[in-house]
């Protein structure tokens, strides 16, 4: 399909907005899917753009870039897959998708060359409050949000240019078991996600509780929302036993603390 | 958005005229923050959150940014002290979890709202020394296991087209957001020992959120990661399909779980994501072309 003027405008601020809002003020950070919805609903194709916002959702989980760390920025992913995967009007999500991941590791590089940019506005600020010229302090940090936004609705502007056609001239070249391998590769790249939050989590110390989850979905076909609601009925009884042990006496609970930190080791 | 959300309206920081405060006899000074000032650092902090991220100190001016109306109250007309005040928030080093940074930061002001310059040095201690496990509660309850939980429920709704698990996500979200933006009242009234020992009770409420976090991968590992070979094998008139008739009679979706533990093994490594995102192309592409994958 042709996007139309003010589908671009709309989806490259909504592309600018979501990069500033992920460093500052925090709204939807990480909401991949959510924003690929609203990219779907602008387009007229809410349907594709939570199937693909889904998708990125799960193979993001955990690239939050903690600690100040860079991550790929999935978010740009998401959204480029959702225009190219409309605009391209395939049932075929892969190839929009594999250019979406292509273009989310090309911003980790971007992610370095805003922390750089950030230490020169980091001096522009002192420089202002060593002169006591707190009008200008306070407005250069600005700098930063204007610098971000640029970061997210300058790339999309060109993926609304060009994409289209980009990925339309890829297409007629492709040979079958590239869309095929992409395709295989697009289920297994939720495996990421999943790989580098169980890095996060204590696997060593409660790896069964995943086990019981798993045989909730594979042999009882239960939903995500059952399940996780089960895993909220076992963490609160934990819960309550680890608590309710501390109240009724201080010298076991010391005693349980050490074991437990003892088996951590 | 009106101005008195992010400062209030008396304050402005270029006619400030007010007296330069004097000390009580002990060398401390009267707090004259009040709850709105400090709804003001949060709004202010909500704004920044970790936009001024740079390598030279990290998530400072953004702390400068939200508490600069409030050091302008504590230090009255004293232009000199507050100068100070203000690059001594720039220049110390602060990276914690944005939205529980006002339970840090605010314990700080509190310090210096009675200790002025004095206060300064225990200031900044108290926030390096607690950036660290505050962040560490922090990252688990605002990142990771909602990211789990909420964002892999809103995942995997979406990809059966149904919206609800992102308007989910959203609400619960928000309630974070109405608490957060008054958050340095609670570091500023809990002082520095409970914020210290906060974090260390706080580890069984991990242990157990983690235990929800763990239980939900588990079914999303079976249900999301899909690997299928086409591979069948032929024996004379009986052909059996590998996956259907091996594979899933051993356990299902046991391939999902393999790849799944490669790239966990991978990643402990230090192997870079990239490479591995990467890596899955080619194999996939390879794997597809010898129809062993598809």
């Amino acid at each position: 399909m042709q996007i139309s003027a003010i589908q671009a405008i709309l989806i490259i601020i909504l592309a600018g907005i979501r990069a500033a809002d992920q460093y500052s003020t925090q709204l939807f950070p990480f909401m991949h899917a959510f924003m690929c919805w609203l990219v779907g609903i602008i387009l007229g194709d809410p349907t594709t753009g939570l199937v693909v916002g889904g998708t990125i959702q799960l193979m993001s989980m955990g690239a939050a870039g903690l600690g100040g760390s860079s991550a790929p920025d999935y978010g740009m992913a998401g959204m480029t897959a959702t225009v190219l995967a409309i605009s391209t009007g395939s049932d075929d999500i892969s190839v929009g998708l594999t250019v979406g991941v292509a273009v989310a590791m090309l911003y980790v590089q971007l992610d370095v060359i805003f922390k750089i940019y950030n230490s020169w506005v980091f001096r522009v600020i002192r420089g202002f409050a060593v002169k006591r010229d707190y009008n200008n302090m306070l407005r250069a940090f600005f700098l930063s949000h204007i610098y971000l936004f640029l970061q997210g609705a300058l790339p999309m502007a060109i993926v609304l240019f060009f994409g289209q056609s980009a990925v339309e001239a890829i297409l007629a070249v492709m040979p079958a078991w590239f869309t095929a391998g992409l395709n295989v590769a697009a289920g297994i790249l939720p495996a990421t996600g999943f790989a580098m939050l169980l890095t996060f989590m204590p696997l060593n110390k409660f790896w069964y509780y995943a086990v019981a989850g798993f045989v909730l979905a594979a042999y009882f076909g239960q939903g995500v929302l059952s399940i996780a609601l089960i895993g909220m009925v076992i963490a609160v009884g934990y819960f309550k036993i680890h608590t309710e042990g501390v109240a009724a006496s201080p010298a076991a609970a010391a005693a349980l603390t050490d074991g437990g930190e003892l088996e951590d080791e | 958005m009106s101005n008195g959300f992010f400062k209030p309206a008396d304050i402005s920081p270029t006619d400030f005229k007010e007296p330069i405060p004097t000390p009580l006899p002990d060398g401390s000074y009267t707090p004259v923050l009040t709850k709105e000032d400090l709804d003001i650092c949060s709004h202010r902090m909500w704004l920044m959150d970790t936009v001024s991220y740079s390598y030279a100190t990290q998530n400072a001016p953004c702390a400068a940014y939200a508490a600069f109306y409030a050091l302008r109250k504590i230090y009255g007309g004293d232009e000199d002290a507050f100068n100070k005040a203000i690059l001594n928030q720039l220049d110390c080093v602060f990276n914690a979890t944005p939205p529980v940074s006002g339970l840090i930061l605010g314990a700080g002001l509190a310090i210096e709202d009675t200790g002025h310059e004095a206060g300064q040095q225990a200031e900044n201690d108290l926030k390096i020394g607690l950036m660290g496990p505050v962040s560490g509660i922090g990252d688990v309850f605002i990142w990771i296991l909602p990211m789990t939980i909420l964002g892999s429920i809103a995942g995997y709704m979406a990809m059966e087209g149904s919206p609800v698990g992102i308007l989910l996500w959203l609400a619960l979200w928000a309630v974070l957001l109405v608490w957060r933006l008054q958050n340095y009242n609670q570091g500023y009234n809990a002082g520095v020992s409970v914020i210290t020992s906060m974090a260390d009770k706080i580890s069984t409420l991990t242990d157990a959120a983690s235990i929800l976090g763990l239980t939900v991968v588990g079914s999303l590992i079976y249900s999301t990661v899909k690997v299928h070979t086409p591979l069948t094998f032929t024996y004379g008139e009986i052909s059996l399909p590998f996956q259907e008739g091996v594979l899933d009679a051993i356990f299902p979706n046991i391939l999902g779980i393999l790849v799944t533990a490669v790239v966990y093994r991978l990643i402990k490594k230090g192997v870079n994501l990239s490479w591995i995102i990467l890596g899955i192309i080619v194999v996939s592409c390879l794997c597809a072309a010898f129809g062993i994958l598809g």
